[in-house]
């Protein structure tokens, strides 16, 4: 141990200079004290209104149970972030881990009377791609969630745009019919008018690529897959368009979280795709959809021998998914994604 | 002529400390199975040691078999197995050669090397001692046989 301890330390790169066992009291030290607080007031607050009731000091009311929440709130951070701080400085991360595994496996074997195998706690779960059986094939897949949200985002922001834009207008002509004109309110009305007519069009934009297409269905015949698997897809594509391609891809994504500095990032990259086969007839035949006889299509899928599973953890992952991607006539590209989960053989 | 001083630290480190100063602890990890790449389910045999440490000094051996992930994101890591010695533990490690540690290893994950993040299996010794300083020593190994990143 040094002789002099560095009460202040530097940041140098993903180290700090300094004892970081100071910062870790005081870290501890600081929640301790916070958690103590929140008992002191709380004992005080519940305590003078049993034995005091006729005190007119903390009487119920919106005081009162503003005091009763923030003493409870000072509770829970105060423990919650004292706990973790003392794990985090006497144990090392693998005794964490192993705890942590210990405690699952535990729940699990409780709740179900059999230990669940840790290996697949880095494995995305079946439940949500199994819930949903095909018409045709054993398994529907859930479209990926996120996929409708721009289309929401820039449906609140244009309606929220135009209604204070509709505000400002009415004021703006009370004004000039009443011979009060404001110029500097009509600019920024105008400017203001500009920015609603760009997310009205952003809106319609996306409704026209999201709705104009129609709905696309993928079943598959199993899930998980296995490296090495040979898989039956279908597809059924609604609505009206005739399409000039459609393409079927088995698409891998990295997903990693990481901090700069105060932020939390999160970055993707596809790194691997493998193309279904279609069927031979496919180039030949009207890819056409129409509301009474939708396209549908039967394709195969298959999946290398030493391919790498699907993995998530807190802030990795590796994701596969089914891409059905194309182009028709008078509509612009979409591209529409389905989660598949793939086991390594091991694991079954 | 003129007279030249040697200069001196006025800091005179005593001679246990500069002995110690000199004697890093010797950590070894060893797989005793010939390959580095291991298939899942296979037995996992090693060995490890702990050497040139006085048992005085030593306040606690970990042994894990984990995997790790490294690379743009933030670490993650799952342990397979972990053993923390007790004390008596710790003084027949440090007087015997070695200790060897046979664990079946999982099914997963496997080990990967994807280009945002990549999977890495090892055996991890970490020796913590006395005076508040930590030793590790880390022996890699591959689970299973995958092929990184590639649009096919």
């Amino acid at each position: 141990m040094a002789k002099w301890v560095r009460l202040w330390g530097k940041k140098r790169g993903s180290r700090m200079s300094g004892w970081w066992v100071i910062g870790s009291v005081g870290e501890a030290a600081f929640f301790g004290a916070l958690f103590l607080l929140g008992i002191i007031s709380l004992t005080t607050v519940v305590t003078w209104q049993l034995f005091w009731p006729e005190s007119t000091w903390l009487q119920p009311g919106v005081g009162f149970w503003l005091m009763v929440i923030v003493s409870v709130s000072f509770i829970v951070i105060g423990l919650s972030a004292f706990v973790y701080q003392v794990a985090q400085t006497v144990a090392s991360p693998e005794m964490r881990s192993a705890m942590a595994i210990q405690v699952k496996r535990e729940h699990s074997r409780r709740a179900k009377g059999a230990a669940e195998r840790p290996e697949l706690s880095s494995l995305p779960s079946l439940q949500t791609l199994t819930d949903s059986p095909g018409v045709k094939l054993k398994y529907r897949l859930p479209m990926q969630r996120g996929e409708g949200t721009p289309l929401v985002l820039s449906m609140i922001f244009a309606l929220a745009w135009n209604g204070m834009v509709a505000i400002l207008a009415v004021i703006a002509v009370q004004g000039w019919v009443r011979g009060q004109g404001n110029w500097a309110l009509t600019l920024v009305l105008a400017a203001f008018a500009v920015v609603a007519w760009l997310a009205t069009r952003w809106f319609f934009r996306l409704y026209y690529r999201q709705s104009g297409v129609g709905r696309t269905a993928v079943e598959i015949d199993r899930l998980p897959l296995f490296p090495g698997d040979r898989a039956q897809l279908y597809i059924c594509q609604y609505g009206r368009a005739a399409f000039r391609s459609l393409h079927v891809d088995l698409v891998a994504i990295e997903e990693v979280t990481y901090h700069q500095g105060t932020d939390v990032r999160t970055e993707r990259r596809e790194v691997a795709r493998i193309a279904a086969d279609m069927p031979p007839d496919m180039d030949h035949c009207a890819l056409v959809a129409d509301p009474e006889n939708p396209l549908e299509l039967d394709c195969q899928i298959r999946l290398p021998a030493d391919m790498m599973h699907s993995f998530q953890s807190e802030h990795n992952a590796l994701l596969w998914k089914i891409v059905v991607h194309g182009e028709a006539a008078k509509w612009p590209k979409f591209s529409r994604s389905f989660p598949v989960a793939v086991y390594p053989r091991s694991a079954v | 002529m003129a007279q030249v001083f040697s200069k001196f630290s006025r800091r005179r480190v005593s001679a246990e400390r500069r002995v110690k100063r000199r004697t890093e602890p010797a950590l070894g990890v060893r797989l005793l199975t010939l390959q580095p790449r291991l298939e899942p389910l296979e037995l996992l045999e090693f060995e490890y040691r702990v050497q040139r440490v006085d048992p005085e000094d030593v306040e606690r051996v970990e042994v894990s078999v984990m995997w790790y992930t490294e690379g743009k994101g933030s670490t993650d890591l799952g342990v397979h197995y972990f053993e923390s010695l007790t004390d008596d533990e710790v003084q027949r490690l440090l007087r015997t050669e070695s200790r060897v540690i046979a664990t079946t290893l999982p099914g997963g994950p496997l080990s990967y090397d994807g280009q945002l993040f990549k999977l890495r299996w090892c055996v991890r010794l970490r020796v913590y001692l006395k005076d508040g300083r930590e030793v590790t020593a880390e022996q890699p190994f591959s689970l299973g046989h995958t092929v990184g990143p590639a649009v096919r």
